[in-house]
């Protein structure tokens, strides 16, 4: 219960926890798109050698 | 030092090294960012005049800090390629471009929603914020630039040469809040000053710490991908993709 009444940050706390959010959002994205590169990449040139056999 | 970096440098080493470093800088990552987070929202005390919305503080100042330090390595990396013709060091700029671009965003939307309560205002067109959206838009040329060429070595000179041109946006940034009245504060950490309590200098450091070794990770990530388009001709990425490793 202290934790939350501590994380409650008074009149700033939507201000607070739009830009953790925000801040999370960006890196996932970051972070889930380079992974979605790389499998397309692999899937890209697998299919390319597997054509040119 | 110089044939070890020349060796590091050749793709089929990059590649292979790469894989064995990302998992430690991902570690190092997610540990810096849950004790930073710690620091950040409860270790730390609320500050004197900005309350609670310091923490905010915590996500922008070292969005900020990335932003610049993205920006300069892109620099670098497409001066090195221009010069010596690396051909890693165009790839480390080519895919820094939009990490870079997004932590720019980042911290151009934390700094606005901390100016909300603080300044009352979401944007006013200050010298920092101007200075610091026009480095978005170098940013975002940089990528549209990269993307209009086909052949990699032509969209690799055009867009080096732009983000060389770019950089002189960045002591504009650093010095914009000493050379002009600005609403935005001034730096309260120097190289032989930091006015801040110690709690928060620990918060920031963290944070700050965390998120070079994310660029760090993701760079290494994405490279790996280019690299494989790039020699997808040789001999070893055939082998690789045909074998089914990652």
């Amino acid at each position: 219960m202290e934790i939350f009444t501590l994380l409650a940050f008074d009149k700033y706390a939507s201000y607070i926890w739009f830009s953790y959010g925000l801040t999370f959002i960006t890196i996932a994205h970051l972070f889930i798109r380079t992974k979605s590169i790389h499998r397309d990449t692999i899937k890209q040139l697998r299919s390319k050698y597997l054509r040119d056999l | 030092m110089w044939k070890w970096i020349q060796a590091f440098a050749s793709p089929k080493n990059f590649y292979q090294t790469s894989a064995k470093i990302i998992p430690w800088f991902l570690y190092l990552f997610i540990g810096l960012t849950l004790i930073g987070l710690y620091w950040a929202l409860i270790a730390s005390p609320a500050d004197y005049q900005q309350g609670e919305s310091v923490r905010i503080m915590y996500v922008h100042v070292p969005a900020a800090w990335m932003s610049l330090f993205i920006y300069i390595v892109m620099a670098i990396a497409g001066a090195i390629g221009l010069i010596w013709q690396i051909k890693l060091a165009n790839i480390v700029a080519k895919v820094s471009a939009p990490i870079g671009a997004a932590f720019t965003f980042l911290a151009l939307v934390t700094g606005s929603v901390w100016g909300k309560p603080m300044w009352g205002t979401w944007w006013v067109w200050d010298a920092r914020l101007t200075s610091e959206l026009i480095l978005l838009f170098l940013y975002l040329a940089y990528i549209s630039l990269n993307s209009a060429f086909d052949n990699p070595k032509t969209a690799s000179k055009a867009s080096s040469v732009l983000a060389i041109v770019g950089l002189v946006n960045i002591p504009i940034i650093y010095y914009s809040v000493e050379w002009w009245n600005s609403l935005h504060q001034g730096a309260s950490i120097g190289v032989n000053k930091v006015s801040m309590q110690i709690d928060m200098f620990i918060a920031l450091m963290l944070i700050s710490f965390a998120f070079k070794f994310l660029y760090g990770a993701l760079v290494l990530m994405r490279s790996r991908d280019e690299i494989l388009i790039r020699e997808q001709n040789s001999t070893w990425v055939k082998t690789l993709i045909m074998k089914g490793e990652k």
